[in-house]
């Protein structure tokens, strides 16, 4: 059974604690520090989300995990966000845990469960731009198989202890476990717009056992397709706290900013630009819940995928950039905070799809004339 | 009599229905177009004969006595059939307004007399100085024995060329401050001093027109709610149809016309159109949920609040979107009046275009809920 679920009391018991980790840990002078580091996030934050069990929030209990659903994934990394800490649990807990969830049941499938679940195991998806399946070709040598090509799109490869890479059999892809230290592995790095690194890998002849493939060709398709879908469920949470936080750094600066002898939140054209931007965000929540309430069933997960995700992305982008303008030229520094929200905001609307990412796919799907 | 509320949600939407498709001829079926009275007076008598006229009445004033998540059953049945509003002030205000405020004796002589369409009343509250500051409107009226005299000027009246009842607001005292000094006031317009000037509107409509009140007369025990309480009384007005302004109706509606006429003129592969419609399709979707939500507080028994100056807005102002997409796609048929000719059919798009403007305008133009949002719910200053 998929273990989502939408129990009220632990999404608050989940809010709750995120909160207080955002009260207590955000530093943006770390935040400052990590930028264009490896592995770019927190490590003693990491260890802490171990701790709390955060890393097998989506894993079944069946697998050691708390197998909880998307909805509490969601509103843990919307708090998170808020302290710029989420990750690396949307690369890691997120997309290669649900890629893992619903890859075929196996031993080796239920060992990375258990040990992502504990904080052991850290893997990440590797793919190409624009959720592509990757270059990579798998070739199989009777006794196990050889990998090689690229991928150039590694969410969360930095620190990751293993790497699930899709790579093109005869008959379609398959989804192979490796180490992330294998023999013939190299990453090289591009960084995110939030500074952040997004790893390229490079294969060349890594030899691999055959108990690692972990999915069959249409199998492993499958697994990541839907996973990417509740990974976009999931950022969607993301990008909402990302533009709550932003609308009220705004609204804040809005009741404290004096020019002509009054507040600027007194201006009309700014009031109604901020109403503006409100409603954008009440749109994203009602967007993030249409999403949400859609995502277990395979068949309704695409488009909840694509509304939560295309509306939040375009929220977020949206009250980040005009955030910027209402901010004037203070919001144009590096010194205050806002700019390192604004680039959080582009960051995850572009990952997996930004709101015109989403709506080709609402046309490819023939709903625009439906 | 028929306990609408005992059905289940399904069953009373397929009675609505079935009612509906019985009674309500094609003419009425016009969407946000005024029908004039002599075409809907039918479809108005057919209601009330059957008790669906009143949905938010009680029982035994003539009503349905709905609960509010069956009475937006209703309403959307009425949308999905495309149904013109038909001189809705009695129903919508006077009726609800009276059972708030009024008189026992203003309840028993007013409410039968709108079931019975003897009474047809209109809004007068805009006056050429007084619109979306309606509070600065200078209407007077003064006491005369047990007679009020009263003199002023209303305009956008809705319905009035066919109304025979009007309630005004007028300014009781000139002393206090502005909103302290009105008071709301039922008047019947066949007396002498009641003139009625039609105004056509954009679309060639006789929809409202100007009421010119010189020395009209109505008894003082026509007053509603208190003298100089005018205000508290016309702001309770509308309270929970205000939720319905919000909902996507219009938007739907709209977004049939606009797929429609992609198919008519050859857009419906063009990628730059799919597009444009897609982010519609899409913000009509976003906006159908959030009037959801709400629609679900209200039939879990919660109030609701600033949310409808959100939704009035959102749905509004996608309306319009929608409409001026439906245009634009047109190309140069988009410049065209009336019905415009496609190689498969026809279709009126400067029409929708032009009736999309009035919903964001009356009941509050969407500025004016924007500053409602900006000081009530976002908290800005001054
Ligand atoms: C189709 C239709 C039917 C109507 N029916 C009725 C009826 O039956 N009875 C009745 O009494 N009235 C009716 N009205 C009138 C309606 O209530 C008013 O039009 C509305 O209140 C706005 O007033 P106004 O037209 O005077 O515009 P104004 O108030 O003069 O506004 C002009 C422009 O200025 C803007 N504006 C004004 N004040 C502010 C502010 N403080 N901040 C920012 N912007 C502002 C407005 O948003 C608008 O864009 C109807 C109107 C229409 C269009």
């Amino acid at each position: 059974m998929d273990p989502i679920s939408t129990d009220d009391s632990m999404i608050a018991e989940l809010r709750d604690g995120a909160q207080r980790l955002v009260a207590d840990y955000t530093d943006h002078g770390r935040t400052r520090r990590m930028r264009r580091t490896l592995p770019g996030h927190d490590l003693e934050l990491a260890a802490t989300f171990a701790e709390l069990g955060w890393f097998g929030v989506l894993v079944p209990e069946a697998d050691g995990g708390i197998g909880l659903g998307l909805a509490e994934m969601a509103t843990l990394v919307r708090e998170l966000e808020k302290g710029l800490i989420a990750e690396p649990l949307l690369a890691q807990a997120v997309l290669a845990a649900r890629v893992l969830v619903h890859a075929p049941a196996g031993p080796a499938r239920s060992r990375l469960l258990a040990g992502l679940a504990a904080g052991e195991i850290r893997p990440a998806l590797a793919l190409d731009f624009d959720d592509a399946l990757p270059t990579v070709t798998a070739t199989d040598e009777g006794e196990g198989f050889r990998l090689s090509g690229t991928a150039l799109s590694v969410a969360g490869a930095a620190g990751a202890t293993h790497l699930l890479v899709p790579a093109q059999l005869d008959k379609g892809y398959g989804l192979f476990l490796l180490p992330a230290d294998a023999p013939g592995i190299t990453l090289s790095w591009l960084w995110r717009a939030d500074d952040s690194p997004l790893g390229q890998l490079t294969l060349t002849g890594v030899t691999v056992p055959d108990e690692v493939l972990l999915a069959p060709p249409m199998a492993a398709e499958a697994a990541i397709s839907r996973a990417l879908d509740e990974t976009r469920v999931v950022a969607a949470g993301a990008l909402l706290g990302l533009t709550e936080h932003m609308l009220a750094m705004t609204l804040e600066y809005m009741g404290i900013r004096r020019q002509y002898d009054q507040l600027i939140g007194s201006f009309q054209a700014l009031q109604h630009k901020a109403v503006d931007l409100y409603i954008e965000k009440e749109r994203a929540v009602a967007a993030l819940g249409f999403g949400l309430s859609r995502a277990i069933d395979p068949t309704t997960l695409p488009l909840a995928a694509l509304r939560a995700k295309g509306r939040c992305s375009e929220a977020a982008s949206r009250i980040a950039r005009e955030a910027i303008q209402l901010h004037g030229a203070i919001g144009f520094t590096e010194e205050h905070d806002l700019g390192l929200y604004v680039k959080r905001a582009l960051t995850l609307s572009a990952w997996l799809g930004n709101a015109g990412e989403q709506r080709r796919r609402f046309v490819s799907m023939g709903l625009a004339l439906a | 009599m028929q306990d609408w509320n005992a059905l289940s949600d399904e069953a009373f939407r397929a009675a609505a229905r079935q009612f509906i498709e019985t009674h309500c001829p094609a003419h009425i079926r016009r969407g946000e177009e005024h029908v004039r009275w002599e075409q809907s007076q039918g479809w108005y008598k057919a209601m009330a004969a059957h008790g669906w006229l009143a949905p938010g009445w009680p029982v035994e004033h003539g009503g349905m006595g709905l609960k509010q998540a069956k009475h937006l059953i209703y309403l959307e049945e009425w949308a999905r059939a495309g149904i013109s509003r038909v001189m809705e002030q009695g129903v919508l205000n006077v009726g609800p307004v009276l059972l708030a405020h009024g008189t026992p004796e203003q309840v028993a002589h007013y409410l039968p007399r709108i079931v019975s369409a003897e009474h047809l009343w209109c809004q007068g509250f805009s006056e050429p100085g007084a619109g979306s500051d309606l509070a600065a409107l200078r209407t007077e009226a003064r006491i005369d024995g047990d007679e009020f005299i009263i003199n002023g000027h209303k305009i956008w009246t809705s319905g009035a060329v066919d109304a025979n009842h009007i309630f005004v607001l007028a300014r009781t005292d000139k002393n206090v401050r502005k909103q302290a000094g009105i008071s709301f006031i039922l008047v019947d317009m066949r007396q002498p001093g009641v003139t009625v000037k039609p105004i056509v509107t954009i679309n060639g409509d006789a929809e409202f027109a100007e009421v010119f009140l010189d020395d009209v007369r109505a008894p003082v025990a026509n007053l509603v709610g208190g003298l100089n309480n005018g205000w508290k009384v016309a702001q309770s007005l509308l309270g929970f149809e205000r939720v319905w302004a919000g909902s996507p109706h219009m938007g739907r509606q709209a977004m049939d016309r606009l797929v429609r006429v992609a198919r008519l003129a050859g857009r419906d592969r063009d990628p730059v159109t799919l597009d444009r419609i897609a982010q519609l399709q899409i913000d009509l979707a976003d906006n159908a949920e959030m009037y959801e939500r709400l629609a679900q507080e209200i039939r879990a028994g919660h109030s609701f609040g600033f949310e409808v100056s959100t939704l009035k807005i959102v749905a509004t102002e996608t309306y319009a979107r929608i409409t001026e997409l439906t245009q634009e796609i047109a190309a140069e048929r988009g410049g065209l009046g009336g019905e415009v000719p496609f190689d498969e059919g026809t279709a009126d798009l400067l029409r929708d275009y032009l009736t999309a403007r009035a919903p964001m305008i009356y009941g509050g133009t969407v500025q004016i809920h924007r500053n409602i949002l900006a000081k009530r719910v976002l908290g800005l200053p001054g």
